[in-house]
């Protein structure tokens, strides 16, 4: 530990001064301009033909099949296949519509936009596909790219310009499996995602869906003639062995998970034909397209694969914990990592796993990726990914300042902004700031604490008030977010995504007045009784409150700054700080005095099914909750536990009723503010500030960035963006 | 390392019968007399001493030296950078020192914090002036600070991220720092000198159980037992408890290698004719300890208590790091580093480093005081 300190802090050094020698300037900005010259070009000749006829329309194609051939100078032969796709594409190809050309959607399905552009689309590949599906271990000799698509591609058009083909996407996690959903979300697919408004849920990898009268059955229709990245087909079987075979199979979940469980029962899945399923519901469900488009669980599995694992002797469920994991998260390493096997699934997303290490992981560009981009070219642009783990955040940042890292916005802060603002130009990159869907920064006193002095002062609804009038919020916005956040009560509903939060609820006991807190404290019996500036228990005994706390959650000056409120209003405070996975064991096992953390599935499309921030014990395993027993009560029928009171349990049948009822409508609206109200009018969570700004870094040769403003794991991140058609300007 | 001779006699046998006041002086001294003797003529040394006790009393009386407490806030001074007092500015000098007008604001764009000096305010400094209260040595209750300034605030060292004296933060650290440090060393030392010492001394049986007892000690991987002693300590605990009981969960770990040391010399030296000799006028155990066995091997003992001051500084941050450490509002030098580890640090606000330079020096106070220290104290030595 103490080497390791030292060491620390001479590399810190070492490669600060490093860095400072590196950053000449002049030398490294000139190329910089060079690079996003004939972007800016690309993305203003388009503009200018909109209206123009078809045959000049594909120029632009032209250009990118020229700049391909640039790049691939090495490499003639696949320069010359490129040549030959663009060729076809002049003979009846689309016109290279960007989204800024005029009054687009962001996707299309392909006869859709043929028939809007009155055109017929030709299709081109990726010139150096043959060398990167060379790389995909065991995946069989390619077809031409018209064979790998499927007969009704996803049209996407781009935000900038048509990307070309190429380059290596550098990404930076923590570890294996910390930190990583930034970088997850950027290959990521599902059925459905939500578009970059954050409200209208688009296709993906469903063509479209149908529901029933009462939300009860959702009907998919799927892509035709859709491929795993191995080439075999993608169908409804797909889909209903991952839920059958594995997801309510007992020798793979002992314990069917929670998220496919609605009412006393499951969701069952009805196949109609190869691209048509049902998925059937025992009580009305309109959230589930809301949890498709945002959860990394990805609803299918390839069934091939399986099978022939079976087929070559391997038991079924050996097989599901080796090549899925059993893990509730997705991304669990594979099977590479330790050599367990020689293999991975193939998969949907836009990259395929082929390397893994300890050091990280390397991707490649999936050679049946289903997304065209409007003049035919399929997507992705970006050849390889290449995620390396850097546990250390300090180092991370020096990556960063560095121009390595080509996108990130996990496990960095605003406190760092300035940092990153200060070497946007040497380390050619660009930070911009996003605000985080309702992640406010909270602290919950554990009601339902083993201690029952401190239970009995927890759950006095005077001392959660007293603690949050003695909270300064505009000095913590100020010192602590930089001034990018707004002090704000915690609800368990972001009030950006739902109609039903008001600014009465927001507002709730965020004044800081020492005094009225002082008062409810006197009035609760809790003074100082030896003198010492401290108030003591009603008993006399000592009232500390530990506070335990992860960095995770924010800089350790936060609990300084709470730390010396909490103190000043005579209630002893002292911190602690410990790691995330203790942090978490404490808090899920009722251990915790109080917990802080931030808020997360607040948002509109989170609550509308999952209910884990609306019900005790408010929390989950990587989010602790506060009031662990009334869950137990609840859990166990009134056997063990605590009782909750009475407005904590009528929230339960609030609660099931809301999830029935579509977000948005009426009745949503109603229940909604309803359980906004108990959760509020409790203080069950001390808010202290939301609409956290974030930063978000991309390095300036990564183009078709878009609009990129909201900083939220409960949108999956950048999956709204379709960061597919991200591509590198040189 | 090589001083001047203050006793020539030496180069010359004993029995040369100069019967000077001064050579006979030099024989009837005690051995601690002729350390001092010898270490006054340590320059070097003497300056480690004298910054050492310097940082002491700055410590011991930091409430008084420093113009706030460690946890004062001042929300319209944060990340100010360090500032030196003047005497000068475009108005003409004065003996009275003064700081400038500071301000520190935002810029919007990048959101840093950016100190801005106004050379045409003068703020005077004023010295035993009345600040804030505080309690000196615990115990009276005073508010006077040996300076302070009357509009604005005063920040030698410049603020922190939280608006806080670094200047006041670095002396209160030293007291907490030094202290440990110190005690750890002390108490670490007397363990070892008793248990080293006795199985050193009466060997066989006893120094194989001792020895026995040490290996458990020094297998005992440290990261873990003190992660289990963080979750020991109970909360209730005040700050002032949770750093005895630093101090002695160091010294409990910090014994063992020391221990050995002596065990080892002690055994290798009680064969030796003037122990026997002692033991025949029929001196006890601890006093054959004490007055023969010890001084004979002083400098490496004083070599090896030198070492450990660093360690015991490095593992108090490395304890404050895993949670067992100080809680706020003590504040130590590795809790004022630990604000200092992040590239922000080193590229925006390197005033927060300046607690490194008190460890430097303090280290290196050590390490040349204990040098002339082992130098006075080694009886082979024969000075030229």
């Amino acid at each position: 530990m103490i080497k390791k300190s030292i060491l620390k802090i001479i590399t810190l050094m070492v490669l600060a001064s490093m860095m400072l020698s590196a950053c000449g300037g002049e030398d490294t900005a000139a190329p910089a301009e060079e690079t996003v010259a004939p972007a800016a070009e690309e993305t203003v000749a388009p503009a200018e033909e909109d209206t123009a006829p078809a045959e000049e329309d594909t120029a632009p194609a032209e250009e990118d099949a020229a700049s391909a051939e640039e790049d691939a100078a090495s490499a003639e032969e696949d320069a010359a296949s490129a040549e030959e796709d663009a060729a076809s594409a002049e003979e009846d190809g689309c016109s290279a519509t960007i989204l800024t050309d005029g009054d687009y959607d962001r996707v299309y399905e392909l006869a859709n936009y043929e028939a809007m552009q009155n055109c017929t689309m030709s299709f081109a590949g990726n010139p150096d596909m043959a060398d990167l599906n060379a790389q995909i271990i065991n995946n069989p000799d390619l077809p031409p790219v018209e064979e790998r698509l499927p007969a009704e591609p996803l049209v996407v058009v781009p935000y900038e310009a048509i990307g070309q083909y190429g380059g290596i996407f550098h990404a930076t996690s923590n570890a294996t499996e910390s930190g990583t959903s930034d970088f997850l979300a950027v290959r990521h697919v599902n059925f459905v995602r939500y578009g970059d408004d954050y409200v209208t849920i688009e296709s993906n990898i469903a063509k479209s869906w149908e529901w029933n009268d009462d939300f009860t059955e959702v009907t998919f229709i799927l892509r035709e003639g859709h491929k795993w990245s191995d080439g075999e087909p993608f169908t409804s079987a797909d889909v209903a062995f991952w839920l059958n075979d594995i997801v309510l199979n007992t020798d793979v979940y002992e314990n069917t998970p929670s998220w496919v469980q609605f009412g006393d029962s499951t969701m069952t899945i009805e196949v109609i034909d190869e691209t048509t399923f049902t998925l059937i519901f025992p009580v009305p469900t309109p959230g589930i397209l809301s949890f498709f488009a945002t959860t990394f669980r990805q609803p299918f599995q390839p069934k091939h694969f399986f099978d022939a694992k079976v087929a070559g002797g391997m038991d079924f469920v050996d097989a599901v914990v080796l090549y899925y994991g059993l893990s509730d998260w997705t991304d669990v390493p594979s099977p590479l990592l330790g050599e367990k096997a020689e293999d991975v699934k193939p998969t949907l997303e836009s990259h395929i796993l082929v390397e893994e290490t300890t050091e990280g992981r390397h991707f490649v560009a999936n050679p049946y990726f289903f997304m065209v981009d409007t003049v035919g070219n399929q997507l992705p642009y970006i050849n390889e990914q290449d995620e390396i783990y850097v546990p250390d955040a300090e180092v991370r940042n020096l990556k960063i300042t560095n121009g390595e890292v080509d996108y990130k916005v996990q496990s960095i802060s605003i406190i760092d902004y300035p940092l990153y603002k200060d070497h946007e130009e040497d380390g050619d990159y660009t930070v911009g700031l996003g605000s985080g869907v309702g992640a406010n920064l909270f602290y919950g006193f554990n009601l339902t604490h083993e201690d029952e002095g401190l239970r009995e002062i927890f759950m006095d609804l005077r001392f959660r008030q007293a603690m949050s009038l003695a909270i300064d919020r505009d000095e913590i916005v100020e010192l602590i977010y930089l001034g990018q956040a707004e002090p704000m009560q915690a609800t368990p509903a972001d009030s950006n995504t739902v109609n039903f939060v008001t600014d009465e609820h927001k507002n709730a006991f965020i004044e800081y007045d020492l005094a009225g807190a002082n008062a409810l404290l006197d009035e609760m019996g809790l003074v100082d009784t030896d003198g010492d500036g401290l108030r003591e228990r009603a008993d006399g005994s000592a009232l500390v409150i530990e506070l335990q706390y992860s960095t995770q959650s924010g800089p350790a000056q936060i609990q300084e700054l709470i730390k010396s409120y909490w103190d000043a209003a005579g209630v002893a405070t002292t911190l602690k700080e410990v790691t995330s996975d203790e942090y978490r064991e404490r808090g899920t096992t009722n251990g915790a005095d109080v917990i802080t953390w931030l808020y997360d599935g607040t948002a509109g499309a989170t609550i509308v099914l999952n209910t884990e921030m609306l019900l005790p014990p408010f929390g989950y395993a990587f989010n602790p909750g506060i009031a662990y027993l009334w869950e137990e009560w609840v859990r166990t029928d009134g056997a063990s536990g605590v009782e909750p009171p009475a407005d904590v349990l009528e929230l339960y049948d609030l609660v099931t009723e809301f999830l029935q009822y579509p977000l948005g409508s009426a009745d949503s609206d109603a229940l909604g503010a309803k359980i906004v109200d108990i959760h509020v009018d409790n203080l069950f969570k001390i808010g202290i500030a939301g609409n956290i700004q974030m930063p978000i870094i991309h390095t300036n040769h990564l183009h078709n960035f878009g609009p990129y403003t909201v900083v939220s794991y409960d949108y999956y991140r950048v999956y709204p963006m379709i960061p597919a058609e991200w591509y590198f300007s040189e | 390392m090589t001083t001047t001779n203050l006793s020539p006699q030496e180069e010359q046998s004993p029995v040369t019968q100069t019967e000077s006041k001064e050579a006979q002086r030099y024989y009837s001294a005690t051995q601690f007399q002729l350390i001092w003797w010898r270490f006054r003529k340590h320059r070097l040394g003497q300056a480690g001493a004298l910054i050492l006790l310097t940082m002491a009393l700055a410590g011991l009386f930091a409430e008084f030296f420093g113009p706030y407490s460690g946890i004062t806030r001042t929300s319209e001074a944060v990340l100010v950078a360090p500032q030196a007092p003047r005497f000068c500015n475009d108005d003409g000098c004065a003996l009275r020192p003064f700081l400038p007008g500071v301000t520190a604001e935002r810029n919007m764009e990048t959101l840093r914090m950016e100190t801005k000096i106004d050379l045409s305010v003068r703020r005077d400094i004023y010295f035993f002036i009345k600040g804030e209260e505080y309690k000196l040595l615990g115990i009276f209750k005073m508010n006077t600070h040996l300076f302070g300034i009357e509009e604005g605030s005063i920040h030698l060292f410049g603020t922190d991220s939280l608006g806080r004296d670094i200047f006041s933060r670095a002396l209160l650290a030293t007291r907490t720092s030094l202290s440990i440090g110190i005690f750890g060393v002390i108490i670490a030392f007397v363990l070892a000198l008793v248990i080293g010492g006795t199985a050193g001394y009466f060997g066989g049986g006893l120094d194989y159980g001792i020895q026995r007892l040490t290996e458990v000690v020094r297998v005992i991987p440290v990261i873990p037992l003190y992660m289990g002693l963080a979750a020991a300590f109970p909360k209730e605990w005040s700050s002032t408890q949770v750093y005895f009981a630093m101090t002695l969960v160091l010294a409990l770990v910090g014994w063992p290698t020391l221990a050995r040391r002596i065990r080892g010399k002690l055994l290798s030296l009680r064969g030796e004719d003037y122990v026997i000799a002692a033991r025949l006028s029929g001196a006890g155990p601890s006093r054959i300890i004490a007055r023969h066995l010890l001084p004979a091997f002083m400098s490496y003992i004083i070599v090896d208590l030198v070492i450990s001051f660093p360690f015991m500084l490095l593992s108090e941050t490395a304890l404050s790091f895993v949670g067992l450490g100080l809680r706020p509002p003590t504040v130590s030098w590795g809790v004022l580093l630990q604000d200092a580890q992040t590239v922000r640090a080193i590229e925006q606000a390197p005033w927060l480093f300046i607690p490194a330079l008190f460890v430097i020096i303090a280290v290196l106070s050590f390490t040349v005081l204990g040098d002339g220290l082992r130098d006075a104290a080694d009886p082979y030595q024969v000075s030229n």
